[in-house]
């Protein structure tokens, strides 16, 4: 898969499906830990990845931005609520839900952030899992557990980002 | 669908890669990994490990489940039946198109067989294939036999099974 550097995230998201959701984790960053999640890049191309993040049950993330990176979040399945404004979750309670298929009745729901557009995550007893389609503006990518702004998830999530910003 | 063995639906699945977790028992969680079932269909299925940095799980056995595990990436080492790792160290390199060196090896514990995984300071991931010749599928962190990773894999084991200890 070859990327055009004037996609928009959403046009990589396309692009990915479109492709056959190619999945090669990149040598170098592919996998990242906090306290509440794991990540790991299914396929990362010049300033275009896609992560997959498993949630653990029953935690929250603070109130937190990405800045310079455009992301859509997909969801996969469990029981994930998100934010976009401090202290209101959009409750996904009703649809937590089996289809026909044995899916999750969410399964590929999307939804946007532009660059610098505070969010937060919280799950529900089963913990949560969603891909996370990135556009870095600026950076070579790493992954959007590293380039956090706002308070982390724990002291673990601090080294990560330690780690990586050089600051260990 | 239905494929006669676990080599094929492995083919199979990487050719189509469909991510399809199902809403039941798709994520299970111990000291050193976490799950996700990607795809299940009657009786095979196929999960995503990650594991942590600098961890090694016990060494254990899935009865009744054959399995293939297809390397992802970081720097993690599979152990063998006889008790020996298959030393990678010196693959710890970048291979084609910037993916790892090691990315779609893989490695097998058919009938149960008895292995292990280490992983060194970048943690690992790796897809498991799984074919559940015994029952329907969950989780092979759920049908494990041989000492658990810790109280947290114990834990989750019990809530699966509807025990207390």
């Amino acid at each position: 898969m070859i990327v055009d550097p004037n996609w928009s995230v959403n046009d990589f998201m396309n692009e990915w499906f479109k492709a056959g959701k190619p999945i090669r984790p990149p040598f170098k960053d592919a996998i990242h830990t906090t306290e509440i999640s794991y990540a790991v890049c299914l396929f990362r191309e010049a300033q275009y990845q896609v992560e997959m993040y498993i949630m653990k049950p029953n935690s929250e993330t603070p109130m937190h931005s990405h800045p310079n990176i455009s992301q859509i979040t997909m969801y996969l399945t469990g029981g994930c609520d998100f934010s976009r404004e401090a202290g209101v979750f959009v409750s996904t309670a009703e649809y937590q839900k089996e289809k026909e298929d044995g899916s999750h009745l969410l399964l590929g729901r999307a939804m946007e952030s532009l660059h610098n557009t505070e969010h937060a995550i919280r799950t529900n007893q089963d913990g949560g899992a969603f891909l996370v389609f990135e556009h870095w503006h600026d950076k070579s990518p790493t992954s959007v557990a590293v380039e956090w702004q706002g308070e982390t998830v724990g002291k673990e999530h601090d080294r990560l980002r330690e780690k990586h910003n050089g600051l260990a | 669908m239905d494929w006669p063995n676990i080599q094929e639906f492995t083919k199979w699945w990487l050719h189509n890669r469909f991510i399809r977790p199902p809403f039941n028992d798709c994520m299970f969680t111990t000291e050193l990994a976490q799950s996700l079932t990607l795809f299940r269909e009657g009786n095979f299925q196929v999960e995503l490990y990650m594991l942590k940095p600098n961890s090694t799980s016990p060494w254990h056995k899935h009865e009744g489940v054959d399995s293939i595990f297809v390397y992802l990436g970081g720097n993690l080492e599979f152990g063998n039946e006889d008790k020996t790792f298959n030393n990678t160290q010196n693959d710890q390199v970048e291979g084609q198109f910037g993916a790892h060196m090691l990315f779609g090896r893989m490695a097998q514990a058919l009938d149960g067989g008895l292995h292990a995984v280490r992983t060194y300071d970048q943690g690992g991931a790796f897809l498991s294939f799984e074919h559940w010749k015994v029952g329907k599928p969950d989780s092979v962190v759920i049908n494990w036999q041989g000492e658990h990773d810790g109280p947290i894999h114990t834990n989750t084991v019990n809530k699966k099974l509807g025990t207390t200890q």
